[in-house]
């Protein structure tokens, strides 16, 4: 049983975004299992730094691709993309500041929540809106 | 990563472990391979698929590389009590056919062929002791396997954090079998006892394990290809007894793909072994 995968719904038709979408929700997989099977904050910091990173990689190759097609709602998304990094780690910091150990604290399960919920919810509402700009572009 | 490197990889896997990866799970591969190479201070993929090629020698064990791939690769998460209902028609309507056969041999082997970190054979364990008296004075015992040895050095050692026993076991099992030992909750070794773990590959002979009376072999095979997966299957069946149960995931199916097993009318998930082919 799986805490979070990719499923076609969340397809952009897009090789490389779709590629990084699945990507992304493997590394947060890979950290709810760190986070599931050690009570150790510091075992778990590996996972969150791979997660973090390949995100930063993943948003700076979008923001890219926005600003090359003209994207006109280029600013928000970057704007999004910057209110999730510092949300996420506003969140962990709080995790990792709580005395609560790995899975008995609570934060760690709200994190992982949020970061699932956000990630599904931002590509279906503001992905797709530059997916349909992009394909209406190459239409005309 | 290059398509030199994921078939490198894909190769690697099918050839150690019988898993067949398809282009489209590409991310996959470098999703559990990037921390890999991070963890061994390489760049990238390309370097450490290099370091799999033994193109790097100041990584020291080779060995011990290719088997943190293999881990990185299969998962290993699982639950006590995984999907209630096969244990349930353990209890109540295979185990009491099965202690009727047995009852003048007095003894049950019982095979988990993918047992992972350990809660499967320990949820089987659980259940034969709570079973009741009339197992009291019987031989019961489970064998372990498992391709990942990581996962078996957690299942051998039956240590759980909270959150893993909170999943599935109820809380009076949890009291009864397990203690707490700081933030772990321990396996009781009366119940460790009743389980023996060895790594084994599903590829590799099995004959030197004799026979067992019911296979667990759940949510592995759906990893291998068809024809592998007819060859595990009959392989199995040479290691039961012609009365032996097997034990499939509930969305797994021998339909199409072996004629060893029959499915148990009514009780899904569950086979016998095909008398035409015994």
């Amino acid at each position: 049983m799986t805490f979070v995968t990719w499923n076609e719904k969340l397809l952009t038709g897009i090789r490389e975004i779709d590629h990084d979408h699945k990507m992304l929700f493997d590394l947060i997989e890979q950290f709810h299992e760190a986070y599931m099977s050690t009570d150790s904050k510091a075992a778990m910091e590996p996972a969150f730094r791979m997660l973090m990173d390949y995100t930063e990689n993943h948003f700076r190759r979008e923001e890219e691709l926005l600003e090359k097609v003209g994207y006109p709602g280029q600013a928000g998304h970057h704007q999004d993309h910057e209110d999730l990094k510092d949300e996420v780690l506003a969140l962990y910091q709080r995790f990792q500041n709580d005395k609560l150990q790995g899975v008995e604290n609570d934060l760690g399960l709200e994190l992982l929540s949020f970061l699932k919920n956000w990630l599904e919810f931002h590509i279906l509402e503001d992905d797709m809106k530059y997916v349909e700009f992009i394909r209406d572009k190459e239409k005309h | 990563m290059s398509p030199e490197d994921f078939s490198f990889v894909a190769d690697f896997l099918k050839k150690k472990s019988g898993i067949s990866l398809t282009d489209d799970k590409t991310y996959l591969v470098e999703s559990r391979l990037l921390p890999l190479a991070r963890q061994h201070d390489l760049d990238d993929i390309t370097g450490l698929v290099a370091a799999m090629k033994g193109g790097r020698g100041s990584l020291g064990d080779h060995e011990s590389l290719m088997d943190d791939v293999l881990d990185a690769m299969t998962t290993n998460e699982t639950f006590f009590f995984r999907d209630n209902k096969p244990f349930d028609a353990i209890r109540k309507d295979i185990l009491p056919q099965l202690i009727e056969r047995r009852k003048s041999a007095k003894s049950l082997r019982i095979w988990c062929a993918a047992a992972s970190t350990g809660q499967e054979p320990y949820s089987i364990a659980m259940l034969l002791k709570e079973y009741g008296a009339q197992l009291n004075d019987w031989r019961l015992s489970i064998l372990g396997t498992d391709v990942s040895g990581e996962a078996l050095k957690r299942a051998e050692a039956g240590n759980y954090s909270q959150f893993e026993v909170q999943r599935g076991l109820p809380a009076q099992l949890l009291i009864k079998y397990l203690h707490k030992e700081e933030k772990y909750w321990m396996i009781n070794s009366e119940l460790k006892s009743m389980i023996r773990y060895k790594k084994l590959n599903l590829l590799s002979s099995f004959e030197s394990l004799g026979k067992f009376d019911i296979v667990f072999c759940r949510n592995v095979l759906i990893y291998f290809e068809v024809e592998t997966k007819r060859q595990i299957l009959e392989r199995i069946s040479r290691q039961m007894p012609p009365d032996g149960i097997l034990v499939l995931g509930s969305a797994e199916t021998v339909l199409n793909v072996s004629d060893h097993f029959q499915l148990i009318p009514g009780l899904s998930g569950f086979y016998k072994i095909n008398p035409a082919m015994s």
